[in-house]
């Protein structure tokens, strides 16, 4: 690991204005547009707890997409969206929709025990197998108060499983950028830094052999799983040596206490979102997820739920203290749009038209309902070529939230996917019906 | 004070090996374990009456083995003060890890394997800790105390980190550990580096390892299937279990002289542990679990109808029950009727607000302070339990029932029946209904009468206090006088009717379903596991053995580590 402190290192990185231009990715080779849409190169998951309240649903006003008192804040986009209504969400007993809501959410796990953890990969992972290539982190894990106070530390609180286990999001931004960026800076200091590493490296593998060669079956697998990571931490730091980016990161410093209270919620937020855009602009990764709270959140934000926590006034709130907490879920997502959009290249392409944003929710609303769960999908392509028929609303009965991740999965070439997890029923398997602009 | 350290060490000198697990599938217990499923079939209760239930039996199949713990953040942050003890640290990276999970309601990471991003937090924290232990002059010359400096740098540099590893390893080194470690620290102090280049590196590597991240467990095999673990593994689990970091030198001394071989030895070592200061955390994190107060330094109430409740009081109210726990525990009878029973409390300030007590004249904080015997005994009564399990602005009379079914009488519930309406009791819009009213609605349907017959009495008693914990008489909501009289009906000898908090507090602090359920959640924590059908015999001996004692805590805890369930593992 870099020995420069962060402080130094973020002292050095200036802050770039949203429009400059985004430093050329490692492979700037495109996939060729194939069968009459161009293929995302990057995807973002975003998420945000307890769905939205009933009456949130937009209409279609001459062929264009009236987005109604909620998704307002999404105004400026709403040509690149596809708003779904009506998906189900993987919840069997409505009681146990925060757990099962959020396991089952990007995996179509369902899981038996209500404190279980997903058994099955989550969509993003299967397409960061696809796509990851030579990028130097397969998928970025990015969280905003996932584990602070209720539900921290529980299967409400991840969203996203490797087929090894579970992948809970980092929520300190200033962590997560150092983990990305906070390299040495010259040839030497790398190589410095290099030997060192693999002088550690080497006494924590011989010592890796030895207490595996202790441990039973079920041990022995968690050690391979640490090996695993060890090995993906050598390769990271090796192929971020090789990036070079001057990325936009406005240092904050953030204590333990700004890291978990309320009032720090929109702030970490846009920090989260900037390094979030930062890795998918520098390469560093193609697949960022990006949660914010977790779904028995409590966050009390300033201006929005003042006194009573999030998911207290999702589950029995007023209207008025319902929507405000939708329209600022909804302001978070037009800001990571924004931020995608302002990423541009020379030709004036967006970030925002090579990145496929999936945006949803674990329950239809605070209530523990499992339909119609909020899904978006933004983005992925310059407009009107990409896979996905945006700029409208997709009315659907009774399908499953999964259809549409198999969907983005499809998008992105995935095409031998039918169904996701656990579900595999007829209203889970294949492609969302509607949802393409060039499939059947 | 001290008066457990009076009590006898009744220590049953077991054979080690080749005890009977099998006899499970005779033990009725194991029908606590069996009936956790749906609360639609009321009938799943009807085999916990204590006394007289049926024996059940076990599920045939494979023995579990002990899963691999990986430690936890607080075990993680705790090892590295204790391993560098005179550098002042204070806050170390293992803090802001990912959140641990838990088995029941413990905190242990026994589930998932490590994710990417831990490995990667495990190497940032080792060489962030590795630069900040030699950063000055001052810390390396603390890393080499002791040493003849005159036998040069690379002897006292190698010497300070065999001792070290054998601390963070909580093992010996074999030859060829120390001669990596030894080479290790040569490459660190070349070009340049010095004895503070040596040291960093080898400090770096060794908290990078996974003898230091994880509990490795070796052991030798026994006749009865079993491994015995070795000294050292024990030494691990003793100084976890009791002071939730790695082993001192005088307890990883103990294990090399073969003390801990011996149930005597065990047990010395037991009482030594918590005697000393370190226990007292640790002992504190039991309660705080196992009260379901982990969340309650982030616990947010409606701020319009409790402006008092900030950070300082969510602070006094903790430090309240940590206080509690230790003056009884370790300076007093020791009992866990006593815990759940004495009207005392060595509240701060702001916590006596909440009582709506003044603090006395000459009041030193600290010093217990009487409470009103008929509104406050003990840990149930105190605002942080009471206030952990309400809503921000109401009462849940449905989760403090539910709390005190699952986790005080341990008797798992299954989830409401699909379908049902689960929107938690809020305050009657029509201002008709009283909140008793509209939660008697659980018990007249049918399909939630199963559990909700159990749960809602328990919960409606505790209605006396508010969402904070305060004593009231009437409800904000609906200015109606409080009705606490319920009748008790959970299988269990704490039925009947009950007219008050203070009198449920007390049947359930002589309950002998309480202490067996205390001894279950003990035995969790011990081993950071949940229990298995093998362990149900060892937890038979043990619950007898802590009702004999009347309850007496420190007692059943080494009573615990001499048990075969302590001592060995599945391999």
């Amino acid at each position: 690991m870099s020995p420069l402190s962060r402080r130094a290192l973020l002292s050095h990185l200036a802050r770039l204005s949203a429009a400059s231009a985004f430093a050329p990715l490692l492979d700037v080779a495109a996939a060729p547009a194939e069968r009459g849409f161009t293929p995302p190169r990057n995807l973002l998951v975003l998420f945000h707890p307890n769905g939205f309240e009933q009456g949130w649903k937009p209409a279609m006003t001459d062929g264009a997409l009236s987005l109604g008192p909620t998704l307002a804040p999404l105004e400026a986009f709403k040509a690149r969206l596809l708003v779904t209504y009506g998906l189900k969400a993987g919840i069997r007993h409505e009681v146990q929709a925060h757990t099962e809501g959020m396991t089952s959410m990007l995996t179509g796990a369902l899981i038996q025990k209500a404190d279980a953890y997903a058994a099955h990969p989550s969509f993003d992972q299967l397409v960061a197998e696809k796509i990851a290539g030579a990028s130097p982190l397969p998928s970025l894990e990015l969280g905003v108060q996932t584990q602070v106070g209720f539900g921290a530390g529980s299967n409400a609180a991840v969203m996203t499983y490797s087929r090894a286990g579970k992948l809970p999001p980092q929520d300190d931004p200033n962590a997560a950028f150092m983990r990305l960026f906070g390299k040495a800076a010259t040839p030497s200091e790398l190589m410095q830094a290099r030997a060192r590493r693999q002088s550690v490296l080497d006494l924590v593998r011989a010592d890796l052999a030895k207490v595996r060669a202790l441990a039973g079956a079920e041990a022995a697998s968690k050690f391979d799983a640490h090996a695993a990571g060890l090995r993906a931490l050598e390769t990271r730091l090796d192929a971020l040596s090789r990036v070079r980016c001057d990325g936009a990161y406005q240092r904050h410093a953030l204590n333990d206490w700004q890291l978990g209270a309320s009032e720090r919620f929109p702030l970490l937020a846009e920090l989260q979102a900037e390094v979030a855009v930062l890795a998918l602009t520098c390469g560093v990764t193609r697949v960022v997820s990006l949660q914010l709270a977790n779904s028995l959140s409590d966050r009390r934000i300033p201006g929005v739920n003042p006194n009573v926590g999030l998911h207290t006034v999702m589950h029995s709130g007023t209207r008025a203290e319902k929507l405000a907490i939708n329209r600022y879920f909804a302001g978070l997502g037009a800001s990571v749009l924004s931020k995608l959009a302002a990423a541009q290249r020379d030709d004036g392409s967006s970030l925002l038209d090579e990145t496929l944003v999936v945006w949803g929710s674990e329950m239809a609303i605070g209530n523990h309902l499992n339909d119609p769960v909020p899904f978006i999908v933004a983005g992925g392509a310059r407009p009107g070529e990409g896979y996905f028929h945006q700029g409208r609303l997709l009315e659907v009965e009774h399908q499953r939230t999964t259809r549409l991740l198999i969907s983005a999965m499809h998008a992105f070439g995935l095409t031998g996917t039918t169904a996701l997890g656990d579900l595999k029923d007829d209203l889970s398997r294949g492609p969302l019906p509607g949802a393409s602009r060039v499939a059947p | 004070m001290w008066a457990f350290l009076r009590s006898t060490v009744r220590v049953a000198a077991s054979p080690r090996g080749g005890h009977a697990f099998p006899m499970l599938r005779m033990m009725g217990l194991w029908a606590l374990v069996a009936t956790a499923s749906g609360c639609e079939a009321p009938e799943v209760l009807a085999p916990l009456r204590l006394g007289a239930q049926p024996a059940i039996a076990a599920p045939s199949g494979a023995a579990v083995p002990a899963p691999l713990r990986r430690l936890t953040r607080q075990q993680h942050h705790r090892s590295v003060l204790a391993l560098f003890p005179t550098h002042g640290l204070t806050d170390t990276p293992g803090l802001r890890f990912p959140a641990d999970e838990t088995a029941g309601p413990f905190l242990t990471n026994v589930r998932q394997p490590v994710a990417p991003l831990q490995v990667d937090l495990y190497a940032a924290a080792a060489a962030d800790l590795a630069a900040r232990v030699t950063a000055a002059p001052a810390d390396v010359e603390r890393l080499v105390a002791g040493c003849n400096r005159f036998r040069g740098d690379e002897f006292c540099g190698t010497t300070a980190l065999h001792r070290l590893a054998r601390r963070a390893w909580r093992r010996p080194l074999d030859e060829a550990e120390q001669a990596a470690l030894t080479s290790l620290y040569q490459q660190g102090a070349a070009g340049g580096g010095g004895l503070r280049g040596g040291l960093a590196l080898g400090i770096e590597a060794l908290l990078s390892s996974p003898s230091f991240l994880y509990l490795v467990e070796p052991g030798e095999p026994t006749s009865g299937g079993r491994l015995e673990l070795t000294g050292f593994a024990l030494a691990s689990r003793l100084s976890f279990f009791l002071w939730n970091e790695g082993p001192d030198d005088a307890l990883l001394d103990a294990a090399e002289r073969g003390e801990l071989d011996t149930a005597e030895g065990l047990a010395a070592q037991a009482w030594r542990l918590l005697k000393d200061e370190r226990a007292a955390p640790q002992l504190g994190r039991f309660h705080l679990e196992w009260l379901g107060l982990g969340g309650l330094d982030t616990l947010e109430k409606d701020t319009r109808r409790y402006p008092f409740f900030t950070q300082e009081t969510r602070d006094a109210l903790k430090a309240e029950t940590l206080d509690f726990v230790d003056t009884v525990l370790r300076r007093s009878d020791g009992r866990l009727e006593t815990l759940l029973s004495a009207p005392f409390t060595l509240a701060r300030e702001p916590a006596l607000r909440v009582y709506g007590v003044d603090p006395p004249m000459r009041f030193t904080p600290g010093l217990p302070v009487g409470l009103d015997p008929a509104q406050r005994a003990g840990l149930l009564t105190q605002p942080a339990w009471l206030a952990a399990q309400a809503n921000p602005a109401t009462t849940s009379p449905v989760h403090r029932g539910l709390f005190v079914v699952t986790n005080l009488l341990c008797i798992p519930l299954g989830s409401p029946p699909p379908g049902v309406d689960v929107t938690p009791i809020g305050v009657d819009p029509t201002g008709q209904k009283t909140r008793r009213q509209l939660v008697e609605r659980h018990t007249s349907d049918p399909a939630c009468a199963g559990c909700h017959r159990l749960i809602d009495p328990i919960g409606l008693v505790f209605e006396r206090y508010d969402a904070v914990g305060a004593w009231r008489t009437s409800d904000l909501d609906d200015r109606q006088p409080i009705d606490t009289r319920v009748t008790i009906t959970t299988g269990s000898d704490l039925d009947g009717p009950v007219d008050d908090p203070v009198t449920l507090v007390r049947k359930l602090a002589r309950s002998q379903r309480v202490k067996d359920c205390a001894v279950r959640q003990w035995y969790r924590f011990a081993l950071g596991r949940q229990e298995t059908a093998e362990d149900e015999v060892e937890l038979a001996t043990l619950t007898a053995r802590f009702r004999a004692s009347d309850g007496h805590v420190p007692d059943l805890l080494v009573a615990l580590v001499t048990s075969d369930a302590f001592r060995t593992r599945l391999p």
